[in-house]
């Protein structure tokens, strides 16, 4: 992805949020989501990733329940 | 109750267990050990950084409890007099519950404490304070920019690791024998592994997280940093068991962990994680688990291939769980924020939710995968961090030729793990010729902590992992 164009996102997400960058924060926040998406395309990489599957809001129980 | 001073000082650094038993029979009073505990965090803190509060007063009045509850007969428990003290995540009585932060300075003080630090107390230990930490756990470094970074005792020069970072430099400097801290990622592995420590990070919902800061609520797990595995024992046979307010907390009793560990390893099938486990850290890094392989006579290996996936899995939530739960607090006072926490907190205010169900779906995956695993074996052995502990202020390590961003490196081989919520003991394992620790992952089923802790502990009986406390005087300077 651009990385211009995950800077703008930043910007518009931010408004959205209520938060306001200044230009660091906007080149680190930008920093931080371009490694995210790196991130979720790795997801896509298991099989079954896209599989309509129940899902509890915690997938993690507790063990000893 | 005639022990001398140096009989004292050589209690303080030897297990938690052994404090207790010089306690309950009357060969050190919980008075002067508490005294020389506090003398210890007078002379070393000030260099260590591990400390945020000292409650000297608590720590008094409960070791005159203590002893008198000794001299009128009674039993103070399995932890009589042992000095511990909790990361600032814990609420304590009377203290501000600071997270790491500069923004929860301006909170007022706990009303109670933590489920975990009352029913330490409640087993004989001694609360000695609050632990310095990364700013609201969102760390691995152990720095942290409103306190100033905890230093590691074994070279001071280097990082604690994070964001436990206090809790182990507490307990390797020799000022506490047991910590308090809590890993969502990595962070009571992490600092145990630089810092030369034993670290139990129990199953998921195995201790109460009341009244402990959140962070990422589905990942989040409490549990004790110490010097020997029977320590972290018996500390989480005295904290576990139901707790109605963390509603993650197991309602089903759970099984003490201490009685186990004489069981020894035979029955239990070990293995070493290949693949992603065995690739992405430095040569001696990777080498510890080799010495930990070779001593308990592993030969088989496995590979555990959603590995990467549940990292990313746990990146994704950590980023997003925790940019909600601060979005409030970066509306209103963000340039209080470190500004490293704060914008990976922007950012994961941003995701979209569809990335954040993926994970959660890759979670569950994950999960599965490692319940499969399980099926033929019992325990596994991973590397706990990519390298020894780097210098002080780093930000990039050099691996295979390429430079790599710090604070992402160090939770390589933690996150997958915590992700879903298995139980890990990381073990410190020391290279041959001397040097920094390095650590190795024991980790077991979900459920199965004793199965993890019996081999740590066979592995600390062998000599293979150990836990010194620090020389008293610094190394790197």
């Amino acid at each position: 992805m651009n990385r211009e164009t995950v800077a703008e996102l930043a910007e518009a997400m931010a408004r959205i949020l209520g938060l306001s960058l200044d230009a660091a924060d906007r080149d680190a926040v930008t920093q931080h989501l371009t490694i995210a998406a790196d991130m979720a395309r790795l997801l896509e990489t298991l099989p079954a990733a896209d599989a309509d599957m129940p899902l509890p809001m915690n997938p993690l129980p507790a063990f000893d329940r | 109750m005639s022990a001398t001073t140096g009989e004292i000082e050589s209690l303080l650094d030897a297990p938690a267990l052994d404090v207790a038993a010089a306690v309950r029979r009357r060969r050190a009073s919980a008075a002067a050990l508490t005294e020389a505990v506090l003398a210890r965090i007078a002379a070393r803190n000030p260099e260590l950084g591990a400390f945020t509060e000292v409650t000297e007063a608590r720590a008094r009045a409960a070791a005159i409890r203590i002893d008198a509850r000794i001299a009128g007969g009674d039993d103070p428990g399995p932890l009589a007099g042992v000095p511990f003290a909790a990361k600032n995540l814990y609420d304590l009585i009377g203290v501000v519950t600071r997270a790491g932060s500069r923004i929860q300075r301006s909170c007022p003080p706990a009303g109670c404490d933590a489920t975990a630090v009352s029913r330490l107390e409640a087993a004989g230990a001694i609360c000695f304070g609050a632990l310095n930490m990364g700013e609201y756990a969102y760390d691995f470094t152990g720095e942290n920019m409103h306190d100033g970074p905890s230093r590691n005792p074994h070279d001071t020069a280097r990082l604690t690791g994070g964001s436990s970072g206090g809790s182990a430099a507490a307990v390797a400097s020799g000022m506490l024998s047991l910590a308090l801290g809590t890993d969502t990622n990595g962070s009571i592995r992490v600092p145990a592994a630089f810092c030369g420590l034993f670290g139990l990070k129990p199953s998921f919902g195995r201790l109460s997280r009341a009244g402990v800061f959140p962070f990422v609520s589905s990942l989040d797990h409490v549990g004790p940093i110490g010097r020997s595995v029977a320590d972290l024992a018996a500390a989480h046979d005295a904290m576990r068991g139901p707790d109605p307010s963390d509603p993650a907390c197991a309602v089903m009793p759970v099984p003490e962990l201490l009685p186990e560990l004489s069981q020894g390893v035979a029955g239990l099938r070990i293995a070493e994680l290949s693949g992603y486990f065995a690739e992405g850290a430095e040569p001696d890094a990777l080498a510890a688990v080799g010495t930990v392989a070779r001593a308990l006579g592993v030969t088989h290996s496995v590979e555990y291939p959603e590995a990467a996936a549940a990292r990313a899995a746990a990146f994704l939530i950590t980023m997003a769980e925790g940019g909600a739960l601060h979005l409030k607090r970066l509306r209103l006072r963000m340039a209080e924020f470190d500004p490293a926490v704060r914008d990976r907190l922007i950012a994961g205010a941003m995701l979209p939710a569809a990335w954040i169900q993926q994970a959660q779906i890759a979670r569950r995956l994950a999960l599965e995968s490692a319940r499969k695993l399980f099926a033929g074996a019992d325990v596994l052995l991973a590397p706990t961090v990519p390298c020894a502990a780097p210098e002080a202020g780093a930000t990039m390590l050099r691996l295979d030729g390429t430079e790599i961003p710090l604070r992402v490196l160090l939770g390589r081989f933690t996150q997958p793990l915590s992700c879903i919520g298995l139980p890990v003991v990381a073990v410190p394992v020391w290279p041959d010729g001397g040097g920094l620790p390095l650590s190795v992952q024991i980790i077991a089923a979900p459920g199965r902590d004793d199965h993890a802790m019996r081999v740590a502990y066979a592995l600390q009986e062998m000599g293979v992992a150990h836990a010194p406390v620090a020389a008293a005087g610094p190394v790197g300077g």
